[in-house]
C-alpha cells in the first residue's frame, strides 16, 4: 500500500509518514503542487493525503485535475480551513474525507485505513485479526464464530483501536473521534474510561486475550501480543 | 438646546436693542422736524405781522380762532432780537398746561415799541410723534413676527440634510452592509460634513474588516503549528515513557486541546461576524433539542444529571449549523456548570426556549457573562467564549438571549 503525502510543512509530513509507516504503508512526501503533479504522472497511489494551502497553488485545484483524469486514488484532505463550505467543496470534488488541522495522527491513520480498505475490498470489507472478525459494512463483530454485541460507541472504539494497532492512542484523540466537536469536557475522559472498560470486558468474556492495554493514564494501546 | 433656539436667543435681544434705538431716534427726529416746521410757521406769522404793520401802520387784529396766540405788549425801550423758546402755556379751552413754542420779538409801530409774542402749542406735534412711534412699533412687531416665521421655515429646510446625515451616521454599523447615501446638499459646510462622515465610516469599516480578516488569518495560521505540535506528541507517545514523562506529555496534550478550542471558537465568532453562515431553513427546534439532548446523553449520565424536557412543537427559521452550535453550547453549559445529581430543565413554548439548570448558589454577573473571555476563576477547561458565541448567534439571527437566576436555578432564555 502506498500513500502520497502532499503537505508543505516538512515536519508535519515527516510525522504523518512515520506514523503511517507503522501501518505498513509506504509513504512518499512532496511539498508543492508541481512536485505532486510530477509524482502523480508516473504512479498511482492507494491514498493521497492532500493539504489545501500549498505554496504554488491550491490543493483543491490539484484534486480537480486528478479527478478529471479519472484517477481512482483515494484522497483525504487535511486543511487549516474548517468551514463547512470548504469541506463540501472538497468532498464535492471527489475527496473521500476531510480533516481539519490540528488532527490526531491516530485519526488520520483511521481515515486513511478506511479509504484504502474501502477501495481495496470493494463490496466485502472485513478485517480479520487474530480471533476477531470485523465486518465494516454491517458494523458487526464476531469473536471466532460468535457474534459480539457492542454498543455503537464500543464498536467505533474497537475499530479505531484496530486502525491504530500497536500504537498508543491518546484519550484526547479518542474523545475527538467519538464526539467530534460536541463534547468539550474533561468529563469525556471518564466516559471513555467506562467505554473501554466495558469493551475489554466483553472481549475477554467472549474468550479474547486482553488486547487493550492502558498506557500510563495517557491512553490505550491495542495489540495482539 | 436646539441651534435655532440658540440663534434666537442671541438675535432677538440684538434686534430688540436695534428697534429701541430706531424708535428713540425716530421719536427725536420727527419731533425735531415738526418743531422746526412750527418755528417756521411762527416766523411766517411774524413776517405777516410786519407786512400788515407796514401797509396799515397799526397792529393787526388777533383772531381768537387761530391756533397761534399772539400777544402785543407795549413797552420796552430797545428792540429785542427774535427769540424762539419752549414754554409751558395754559390753554384755557382745555384747562391744561401745554408745551408751546414761543417766538418773541419787538417792533416799532407808529413810534411805539411793541413786544410781540407768538406762541403755538406743541400738541399737534406730540400727537404726530406718538402716531409715528406707534407705526414704528407695529412695523417692528410685524417684522419680528415675520422674521421668526420665515426663519423657522427656512432654517428647518436648510437644516434638513444636516439632520438626515446625522440620522444616517447614527444608524451606521461597521459590520452592516452598504454605506449610507447622504442627502444632496449645496451648502458647503454640510458637504464638508458629509465628506468627513463618509471618510470616517469608510475608515471604521475598513479597520473593522482588517481586524476581522486578521482574526481569521491568525486563527487559521495557528492551526498548522498546532498540527505540528500534536503530530509530534502523537509520535512521542509511541516511545516508551516513564509515568512522569507521560504526565508531562498529558499536560502538553491538554494545553494543545485548549488552544485548539480557543482557535476554533475565535474563528467561529469571526465567521458569525462575517455572516458566513448563510442559508436559512425552517427547523423543527423541538426535534433539534431532543436530538441534542440525546447526543449529550452520555455526559448527562456521567454526572448523574436529570434532564426534563417540555417541548411544544415549534419551527424556527435559522441556519442549521448555527442552531446546532447554539443548542450545543446552551446544553453543554447547563451540564458543565451543574452540580452532581443536578437537574436541567428545557422549556419550549411559542417563540421562546428556556434552559435552566441547577448550579452555583450565586448568580452570575449578568452584565458580563456574554463578554468574550468572561470566566470565573479556576475554570481552566472553559475558554470563556461559549456564551459570547450564543450571544453572537442570537444577535445575527434576530434572536434575544437573557440570563436569569432564581433559587439556585440559572436560566437562559432565547426568544425570537
Amino acid at each position: 500500500m502506498n500513500v502520497l503525502i502532499i503537505e508543505d510543512e516538512p515536519s508535519l509530513s515527516r510525522n504523518i509518514s512515520s506514523y503511517l509507516l507503522q501501518s505498513l504503508y509506504v509513504c512518499e512526501t512532496v511539498a508543492t503542487v508541481a512536485m505532486a503533479k510530477a509524482k502523480l504522472d508516473h504512479a498511482s497511489y492507494d491514498c493521497i493525503v492532500l493539504d489545501i494551502g500549498l505554496p504554488d497553488g491550491s490543493g483543491l485545484e490539484l484534486l480537480r485535475e486528478l479527478k478529471q483524469k479519472n484517477e481512482s486514488d483515494g484522497v483525504v484532505i487535511i486543511s487549516a480551513k474548517n468551514s463547512l463550505d470548504d469541506k463540501l467543496a472538497g468532498l464535492g470534488l471527489g475527496a473521500d474525507d476531510y480533516l481539519t488541522k490540528p488532527f490526531h495522527l491516530a485519526e488520520l491513520s483511521a481515515r486513511v485505513n478506511a479509504i484504502i480498505r474501502r477501495r481495496a475490498f470493494d463490496g466485502r470489507n472485513v478485517i480479520t485479526l487474530d480471533r476477531l472478525t470485523i465486518d465494516l459494512l454491517c458494523k458487526s463483530i464476531r469473536v471466532d464464530d460468535t457474534e459480539l454485541s457492542l454498543t455503537r460507541k464500543e464498536y467505533d472504539l474497537l475499530v479505531y483501536f484496530v486502525s491504530n494497532k500497536n500504537r498508543v492512542v491518546t484519550k484526547e484523540s479518542i474523545a475527538d473521534h467519538l464526539w467530534e466537536a460536541s463534547v468539550q469536557m474533561t468529563d469525556s475522559f471518564d466516559i471513555i474510561y467506562s467505554h473501554v472498560k466495558n469493551l475489554r470486558k466483553k472481549l475477554m468474556e467472549a474468550g479474547c486475550p486482553d488486547y487493550i492495554k492502558s498506557v500510563h493514564g495517557m491512553g490505550y494501546k491495542f495489540s495482539l501480543a | 438646546m436646539k441651534l435655532t433656539t440658540h440663534y434666537y436667543k442671541h438675535i432677538v435681544p440684538a434686534v430688540m436693542v436695534l428697534f429701541v434705538a430706531v424708535i428713540g431716534s425716530a421719536y427725536f427726529l420727527i419731533r425735531h422736524a415738526l418743531q422746526r416746521e412750527l418755528d417756521l410757521g411762527l416766523l411766517r406769522s411774524k413776517s405777516r405781522i410786519e407786512a400788515y404793520v407796514k401797509a396799515n401802520g397799526r397792529l393787526p387784529e388777533v383772531s381768537a380762532f387761530d391756533d397761534q396766540h399772539i400777544v402785543f405788549e407795549p413797552g420796552g425801550s430797545r428792540a429785542a432780537a427774535d427769540s424762539l423758546s419752549s414754554t409751558m402755556v395754559y390753554i384755557p379751552e382745555q384747562k391744561k398746561m401745554h408745551i408751546s413754542r414761543k417766538l418773541s420779538f419787538s417792533m416799532m409801530v407808529n413810534g411805539q415799541l411793541w413786544g410781540i409774542t407768538i406762541s403755538q402749542p406743541l400738541e399737534g406735534t406730540r400727537h404726530m410723534t406718538i402716531l409715528v412711534v406707534e407705526i414704528t412699533v407695529v412695523t417692528i412687531l410685524l417684522t419680528l413676527f415675520f422674521f421668526i416665521l420665515v426663519n423657522r421655515q427656512v432654517l428647518s429646510k436648510i437644516w434638513r440634510p444636516f439632520y438626515r446625515s446625522l440620522e444616517l451616521i447614527g444608524s451606521f454599523k461597521v459590520d452592516g452592509g452598504a454605506e449610507p447615501t447622504y442627502p444632496e446638499t449645496n451648502i458647503d459646510e454640510f458637504q464638508l460634513m458629509n465628506t468627513h462622515f463618509r471618510q470616517a465610516a469608510e475608515n471604521a469599516s475598513r479597520d473593522y474588516r482588517n481586524l476581522r480578516e486578521f482574526t481569521e488569518n491568525a486563527s487559521h495560521e495557528l492551526q498548522t503549528p498546532l498540527a505540528i505540535v500534536r503530530s509530534n506528541l502523537d509520535l512521542l507517545a509511541q516511545e516508551g515513557m516513564s509515568e512522569r514523562q507521560s504526565e508531562l506529555m498529558q499536560g502538553v496534550y491538554t494545553a494543545v486541546r485548549r488552544m485548539k478550542r480557543l482557535q476554533e471558537s475565535l474563528l467561529l465568532l469571526t465567521k458569525i461576524d462575517n455572516r458566513q453562515f448563510t442559508g436559512v431553513d425552517d427547523i423543527r427546534i423541538d426535534l433539534a433539542i431532543s436530538d441534542k439532548v440525546h447526543q449529550l446523553q452520555e455526559l448527562l449520565h456521567a454526572r448523574s444529571l436529570h434532564c426534563k424536557l417540555e417541548l411544544e412543537e415549534a419551527s424556527i427559521p435559522a441556519n442549521r449549523e448555527l442552531l446546532d452550535i447554539l443548542l450545543n453550547n446552551l446544553f453543554s453549559n447547563a451540564i458543565r456548570h451543574n452540580i452532581s445529581e443536578g437537574e436541567i430543565h428545557a422549556q419550549l413554548e411559542g417563540h421562546s426556549l428556556r434552559v435552566s439548570n441547577t448550579g452555583a448558589a450565586e448568580a452570575l454577573d449578568g452584565s458580563r457573562i456574554f463578554r468574550r473571555f468572561y470566566k470565573k476563576a479556576n475554570q481552566s477547561d472553559n475558554n470563556g467564549l461559549g456564551l459570547s458565541i450564543i450571544k453572537q448567534i442570537c444577535d445575527t439571527t434576530a434572536m434575544k438571549v437573557q440570563y436569569a437566576f432564581a433559587e439556585g436555578w440559572h436560566s437562559f432564555t432565547i426568544s425570537w
